[in-house]
């Protein structure tokens, strides 16, 4: 299991190179002028312009431009954006928030989704089964925005029991609204499947066979289905916290979040292809890890899966 | 002026800039009344509402407290590259420099001499000025503000290696210092302006290669590259630019939090008019609907822009708290194409004008956040808001198809106007849709993934393509008639994004800038603004209103035409 971690990691060095050069290239051939942007609209100082152009070498080609950014990562500098802040700063302001934002939002997802995933496989067809198997179907169909709108206008504004946007209140106050609102999607989709593995597990033989043992009802739970029927759920969860980190544009806009997702949003808006390549090459990383992660998980909760 | 988001001035014209530009603009001034409001605040409010054009008001004593405006994320805080009107607002509270812009008793707005300044001549008719301050002034940091200290700013912001954004204000746009050439350039070893000398601690001279009228000069001194900067900046600007250090009624004491906030303190060693709160906060927002939710809640006190989707309801939930004030120093503008033959006939270009009901348009799409233009001035601009474009701005279907018709209607019968990609563009339909039904015209929209494309294609027409209508913003630096046309249409300027070119326009612009005597000069550029007109190349389709909102827990909140909130007049009412 060791080795077959640490080919896995080693496998993360070219998709690290990779993505860099495909984002790098993708960027590149976003149509429009950046700098020209900029100065549309009011008065222009083209010495600032070209002063703009080369010292992000946007005056070079595409492999320059590239092979640039990456001898700065290699020597420690992301780079800056385009008003000169290092996008090492950023990530330092602004991966934990998303972090925090995400951990909270895959708490609730985890919590909530499993446990009345189990409850309403336990109940099946009763009242809290049929609520559960509506209350997602809601969910899943309406746009986040909508949730996200609604839950700030009710929560926020009208009842006032947290602040509408930002996070001056910290941790939990200020993120528990939006943490709610990521989640939810995510949510629906782990009660969903947690139920219905569940189901399946129940009716199998092998819990069959542990109950006409006379094993407790409990054991039979936890030990047969419910460790049995988590593998297509820990699945689910471990792509969706990388997903959550990266996918909460909209989330961190509605509630004014200074999250990664944000900065991605107007970063690739301003065509500043070193944020860009750095955030979303961080969230590849996180991805493979995840990945990695929910590979081992099998073994432990499936011991007759084998690493090689 | 100062625009809000990089593309802002430009994005103006799209419905879609949605995105929270500026202030937009509307017709209505007077307050709505609403009689739900009570207490205290709507009564401090409503004598406020009214807009910002009551001289300096007889400033309450200090209250004390703290409040907090939105804010857009600046660019920078570093004065000289302070191109927008988010880091402006700040370092407006933190600097005191030569001018500062006033709203005057009959609604314009213009420069005023700031505390600093003892004198400010010039003895041969405007190309040599003499520049006396004040002496005993320090930066917050114990540093004495004297003329070196202007001097080494204005050098390091128009170094071209320096990378400022402002530096241009040095140069054949503005002032144009003799000198400025040699260091404008890309690795100038040149890094001081010839026409920049200090005589004195306390005196500086400025030489121009062409003569300004006072006026126009005392306009050019009130923008932040002017702003003095303290020694430390030029040794390391990155980390100045972090926690700037000035000479103005508020000071920063821990430096800000890039897209989360920057606090301001009261500076009490002041000797200016100090501010009335202790502190404000400037809350940094991304998406402007939030701004507006935590406005409806009380929990962000003055929100000086609304989202689009808030527009229909802000007067109601606001009431007295709302303002709508015509007059921004921004407007949208079409321009025709002189490549093909579609609208090389001057009539036809004037019946599209005629056809499009623009006062329509401000009502319906933009809730009367915006206002009809009729000139490239509105009124809080000295001599701006005079009717320059007479019958072909104003809406006349049936002249509007009798012109075309006797110019031998549109080659094609169909034109383009051009939009967006990705924007709602809900004024530029109903506008081609206006043309369509008033014309007999074919009109479609043609989509560009941004404006730099639009320009770009718009220089690339031959003279057999069909071509189409462009649409652009502009945001004037300073409330002059000659900066909202003079960068649009002068010859050769940075600016002039259509190749607009007329010896006639140029000569006038000329002759404005350099009179001495502001009457002559405002006739001048009246008269260029006429030019431009006449050729209706190009012409204003509407202008942007003030529009902002505020708390309960403040009074007496304005905002200038140009953007600038009166921070340091701002009463806190309650809250700690």
């Amino acid at each position: 299991m060791g080795r077959y971690a640490i080919r896995r990691v080693l496998q993360m060095i070219p998709v690290f190179f990779g993505t860099t050069f495909l984002l790098y290239a993708i960027m590149f051939a976003l149509p429009g002028d950046p700098l020209r942007n900029l100065s549309i609209g009011k008065q222009t100082n083209p010495a600032y312009i070209e002063y703009i152009r080369t010292q992000f070498h946007l005056d070079q080609p595409f492999i320059v431009q590239y092979l640039l950014y990456m001898k700065g990562i290699f020597t420690g500098d992301f780079g800056h954006t385009f008003n000169g802040v290092p996008v090492s700063d950023i990530f330092a302001q602004k991966w934990p928030v998303s972090l925090t934002l995400a951990l909270t939002a895959f708490a609730i997802e985890v919590i909530f989704g499993i446990g009345f995933g189990i409850w309403a496989a336990l109940r099946k067809g009763k009242f809290f089964d049929n609520l559960s198997l509506t209350g997602t179907l809601v969910v899943v169909a309406i746009p986040v925005f909508v949730l996200g709108y609604v839950m700030q206008w009710v929560f926020g504004v009208k009842l006032h029991w947290v602040e509408p946007a930002g996070i001056q209140n910290g941790w939990p106050k200020s993120y528990i609204l939006p943490a709610i609102v990521l989640a939810s999607l995510s949510l629906a989709y782990a009660l969903r499947l947690t139920r219905q593995s569940l189901l399946e597990a129940f009716g199998s033989d092998f819990v069959r066979t542990a109950r006409a043992k006379g094993l407790p009802g409990h054991t039979v739970m936890t030990r047969y289905s419910l460790r049995n029927s988590l593998i297509p759920v820990v699945t689910f969860l471990g792509a969706d916290l990388a997903t959550l980190m990266g996918g909460a544009v909209i989330t961190e806009g509605i509630y004014n979040i200074p999250g990664i997702g944000q900065q991605l949003y107007q970063s690739v808006r301003l065509h500043e292809s070193v944020v860009v390549v750095g955030i979303v090459t961080v969230l590849v990383i996180i991805y493979l890890i995840m990945n990695l992660v929910v590979d081992l998980l099998y073994g432990v909760l499936d011991p007759r899966i084998r690493y090689e | 002026m100062f625009t809000r988001r990089r593309v802002a001035a430009a994005a103006a014209v799209t419905a879609a800039a949605a995105m929270v530009l500026t202030a937009c603009g509307g017709s209505s001034t007077s307050s709505s009344s609403s009689s739900s409001a009570s207490t205290a605040a709507s009564s401090a409010a409503s004598s406020s509402a009214s807009g910002a054009a009551s001289a300096p008001a007889s400033a309450p004593a200090s209250t004390g407290g703290t409040f907090s405006i939105a804010s857009e994320n600046p660019q920078t805080l570093v004065p000289s590259n302070c191109y927008d009107l988010y880091c402006l607002n700040v370092l407006n509270q933190m600097y005191t420099g030569l001018f500062r812009f006033v709203v005057q008793a009959d609604g314009t707005m213009a420069p005023e001499k700031t505390e600093l300044v003892d004198s400010i001549s010039t003895s041969d008719g405007g190309t040599t000025w003499s520049i006396k301050i004040k002496d005993g002034w320090k930066f917050t940091n114990g540093e004495a503000i004297t003329a070196q200290t202007f001097a080494d700013t204005w050098n390091y912001a128009a170094y071209a290696d320096n990378g400022q954004q402002l530096g241009f204000v040095f140069g054949p746009a503005q002032l144009n210092v003799v000198g400025y050439d040699k260091v404008s350039t890309k690795g100038a070893t040149t890094k001081t302006l010839e026409g920049l000398k200090v005589v004195s601690p306390t005196e500086l001279t400025l030489t121009l290669v062409n003569p300004l009228g006072e006026a126009l000069f005392d306009n050019y001194l009130a923008g932040p590259q002017i702003l003095p900067m303290p020694s430390v900046a030029f040794k390391d600007i990155e980390a100045f630019g972090k926690q700037p250090i000035g000479n103005g009624p508020y000071k920063m004491d821990v430096p800000w939090t890039p897209n989360q906030k920057i606090d301001i303190v009261k500076n009490p060693d002041y000797p200016g008019t100090p501010g009335n709160a202790d502190s404000v906060e400037f809350r940094i927002y991304n998406d402007a609907n939030a701004e507006w939710a935590d406005l409806q809640a009380n929990n962000v006190d003055v929100v000086p822009n609304m989202p689009s989707s808030a527009l229909s309801q802000a007067p109601s939930v606001l009431g007295d708290r709302y303002i709508n004030t015509p007059g921004a120093l921004s407007f949208s503008w079409y321009f025709f194409p002189q490549q093909g033959t579609t609208y090389k006939n001057k009539e036809v270009r004037q019946a599209i004008a005629m056809s499009i009901d623009n006062a329509t348009i401000d009502q319906k799409v933009y809730f009367g956040t915006r206002t009809p233009a009729d000139s490239f001035a509105p009124s809080t601009i000295p001599g701006g808001g005079t009717d320059v474009c007479g019958t072909a701005c104003k809406f006349d279907p049936a002249a509007a198809k009798a012109l075309l018709a006797s110019a031998g209607g549109i080659p094609g019968n169909k034109v383009q106007i051009a939009a967006l990609q990705g924007s709602a563009n809900t004024a530029l339909k109903a506008t081609c849709d206006m043309i369509q039904a008033n014309l007999g015209v074919a009109c479609t929209l043609k989509l560009f993934p941004d404006f730099g494309a639009m320009l770009d294609a718009y220089a690339k027409l031959g003279p057999n393509d069909a071509g189409f209508i462009g649409t652009l913003g502009w945001g004037a630096d300073n409330p002059t008639l000659a900066n909202m046309i003079a960068p649009l249409f002068g010859t050769g300027s940075p600016s002039n994004y259509i190749g607009y070119s007329n010896p006639e326009f140029d000569k006038l612009i000329a002759e404005g800038n350099a009179a001495q005597d502001s009457a002559t000069q405002i006739a001048k550029w009246q008269e260029a603004e006429k030019v431009v007109y006449d050729d209706f190349d190009a012409y204003a389709v509407e202008f942007r209103n003030t529009v902002a909102g505020y708390s309960t827990n403040v009074g007496n909140v304005k905002i200038d035409p140009q953007g600038n909130i009166n921070v340091g007049q701002i009463q806190v009412l309650s809250k700690s």
